[in-house]
């Protein structure tokens, strides 16, 4: 029997927020809450910073190392944009500079196309997710100052293409490959958008969170805030908060990586089981974070000169185009379909392979994010302030006067030997994560035999943890810095 | 958040003596060459970036020779001297050399730098720290107790919220189950 909607809703903001008494509620801080609401002190200096990255990426040096566009567009922002959702959410997307431009743009032109239904999934985010690694690999954009700008400013050019011409925030939702990283990683993230009180919600008839009020638009990624479970699709925007005439929306305290075991059926969303897009993010997301990491060791060369005689090639993009394919489709296909198929014994109802691998796809997301956060953190924590000397630098250059001091080129960052512990733990934690969430949705599937079903997968994690040890023990190139 | 403060701070506290590459010479202009050098030097061996960069008025001479010298700064040892590599990188030139280092110390580096088509020769001298590589594996394992730590307790509050949750189901389907029976009676 179906429950009426206003009780289905009830019991959705319910669970939400059933996970303690009085969470911590960063919209309750006082003196926090008017500065989160104010999106643009955040936008504002991010497109001023993209801008800088820009014109510094065509105009000045092209030695990596020296200009802004690689060392802060590769070192800085990646390192930033993990720790953001490591200690709070998806802070990226909240500051995220390409809506300013879009607002303007909608502004010009009025979008009036409905996204295509047939790419409204995660598919056109994921193929650019992997275009992105891929030509990051293959042109050395980390090297590349005027590629990197060249990149920054095809973004801003796609965003403002997609938005301008259809409804919605298809960009968002659909397209933008660094969202679908932020979406992915954000079930690890300890703080949700979330309605505060279920008896405000079911009694209120505007629903302006999702349809928007005077003051303000409602969520773009159609996300209805009583029905909402987990931040897949929020883009932390708070648009809600701000279009809510109760006052009823908090970014409140959760249990990182609950919502990768439990299988509600969200606003917006939907089930995740019915949502095979998703299981495919996080796949890609898992697996490209290790394929990232090995791009960056020396063994990696080794492994392309191989290729490259047995296909009897010099193309680099051929041979990347076989390691890609290798690492991210083969290798996840093989390890992921052995593992459902032994763990699927286990199960009451046989499902087939493939959705068993989907089931627990999600649960190796944790390790995902510990090997993304052990990678960018290293380049992060060792290059924290090579910023400084290289904007002295830029400034320099650009006034023909050191108006911020001469270039201070001994600024670094932490020793390898202070990031090495924490490179480890992160993806200690990860893979501890990743148990965890196996584990709940072990119990989940084979409520008889849960050990049974978990066993293969904890074994699959372990295997995957042993291999980015591996990873993160080999000389890194050091990017960014003079070395690379 | 306090961790991750005090990890910011200790960033800037760190000097570029240990752990990864730094740059110990930048930009320095000699004759034809822009002298711009990076050392990793841990005990045992150690290794040298010398790289040559161009810019309108300087352009290293493609037949350029790199030698670096290194001893002990207290000049208790004689001078070692090796000749740098050079490889391919961008638009400049970059010789690399590896140098051993017994002993944790100061040690000073020599580089000299020779053209025989140009006749062109320049020399530059540092003093550096030679510190130990990085941690071994027990070490690591030492560290990771925190990051173990707060590992359990995330399983443990997993666990909690998964028997919660099942719960949850259970009962709902129980009241379901008894509604269906009720109506069923009725």
């Amino acid at each position: 029997m179906n429950a009426a909607p206003s009780e289905r809703l009830t019991s959705r903001v319910a669970q939400s927020s059933a996970s303690s008494d009085r969470p911590l509620d960063l919209l309750a801080v006082p003196g926090l809450r008017s500065l989160l609401l104010r999106r643009r002190w955040m936008q504002g200096p991010l497109l001023f910073i993209s801008i800088v990255l820009v014109v510094h990426g065509f105009a000045g040096p092209q030695l990596a190392p020296k200009n802004l566009a690689t060392l802060v567009g590769w070192v800085h922002s990646r390192g930033l944009l993990v720790v953001g959702l490591l200690v709070m959410g998806n802070a990226f997307c909240m500051a995220c500079p390409f809506m300013l431009p879009r607002d303007l743009a909608r502004r010009l032109h009025a979008p009036k196309l409905a996204w295509p239904r047939a790419l409204r999934g995660k598919h056109v985010g994921i193929a650019l997710f992997v275009g992105v690694l891929f030509v990051y690999e293959w042109l050395d954009l980390w090297a590349s100052p005027s590629g990197t700008a060249w990149l920054l400013v095809g973004y801003f050019a796609l965003v403002v293409l997609v938005d301008a011409l259809f409804k919605g925030a298809p960009f968002c939702k659909s397209v933008c490959p660094i969202g679908q990283f932020n979406f992915a990683a954000s079930a690890l993230s300890p703080f949700e958008v979330v309605a505060r009180d279920s008896d405000v919600c079911a009694s209120c008839s505007g629903h302006e969170c999702l349809r928007g009020s005077e003051s303000s638009r409602g969520c773009e990624t159609n996300l209805f805030l009583p029905e909402k479970a987990g931040n897949m699709d929020c883009t932390f925007c708070l648009d809600c908060a701000r279009a809510c005439p109760h006052e009823n929306v908090g970014i409140v305290a959760r249990l990182p990586g609950a919502e990768l075991s439990e299988d509600r059926s969200a606003a917006g969303v939907g089930r995740r089981s019915a949502r095979p897009d998703l299981a495919l993010l996080a796949t890609v997301f898992t697996f490209g974070a290790l394929l990232n990491a090995f791009g960056m060791v020396s063994p990696v060369y080794v492994v392309q000169q191989q290729i490259a005689s047995w296909m009897g090639t010099t193309s680099e993009g051929a041979v990347l185009l076989v390691l890609f394919a290798s690492l991210l489709v083969v290798e996840p296909v093989l390890l992921l379909g052995v593992t459902a198929a032994i763990s699927r014994r286990a199960m009451p109802r046989r499902e087939p392979v493939v959705a068993v691998a989907a089931r627990f796809s999600h649960g190796l997301v944790p390790l995902g994010f510990g090997v993304w956060l052990a990678h960018y953190g290293f380049h992060l924590l060792t290059g924290l302030w090579t910023f400084v000397p290289v904007t002295q630098k830029a400034v320099a250059d650009a006034f023909g006067v050191a108006l911020l001091g001469a270039p201070q080129w001994d600024r670094g960052g932490l020793t390898t030997r202070a990031v090495q512990p924490i490179e480890m733990g992160m993806l200690l934690l990860g893979a501890i994560g990743s148990l965890g969430v196996l584990w709940a949705i072990a119990k989940r599937q084979a409520p008889e035999r849960p050990r049974a079903a978990f066993a293969p997968w904890g074994v699959l994690t372990v295997l995957l943890l042993a291999a980015a040890v591996w990873l993160m023990a080999q000389p890194m190139e050091m990017r960014g810095t003079f070395l690379q | 958040m306090l961790g991750l403060v005090l990890v910011l701070l200790l960033a800037s506290l760190a000097s570029a003596h240990e752990g990864p590459p730094y740059p110990v010479i930048v930009d320095e202009p000699h004759g034809p060459w822009l002298l711009t050098v990076w050392a990793d030097p841990d005990v045992g061996r150690g290794t040298f970036w010398v790289q040559l960069e161009e810019d309108g008025s300087h352009r290293a001479p493609a037949d350029t020779v790199v030698h670096v010298s290194v001893m002990p700064a207290d000049g208790r040892l004689d001078p070692v001297t090796v000749l740098a590599d050079p490889e391919a990188w961008g638009s400049g030139q970059k010789h690399v050399a590896y140098v051993d280092f017994p002993t944790r110390e100061f040690w000073t580096a020599h580089f000299v730098l020779d053209s025989a088509s140009t006749g062109e020769h320049a020399e530059s001298v540092v003093n550096i720290e030679v510190t130990p590589p990085g941690y071994g594996t027990i070490d690591l394992l030492i560290y990771s107790w925190p990051f173990v730590a707060i590992g359990a307790l995330w399983i443990h509050a997993i666990r909690k919220r998964t028997r919660m949750l099942a719960a949850e189901r259970l009962e709902q389907e129980e009241a379901a189950a008894a509604d269906a029976a009720a109506s069923h009676d009725g």
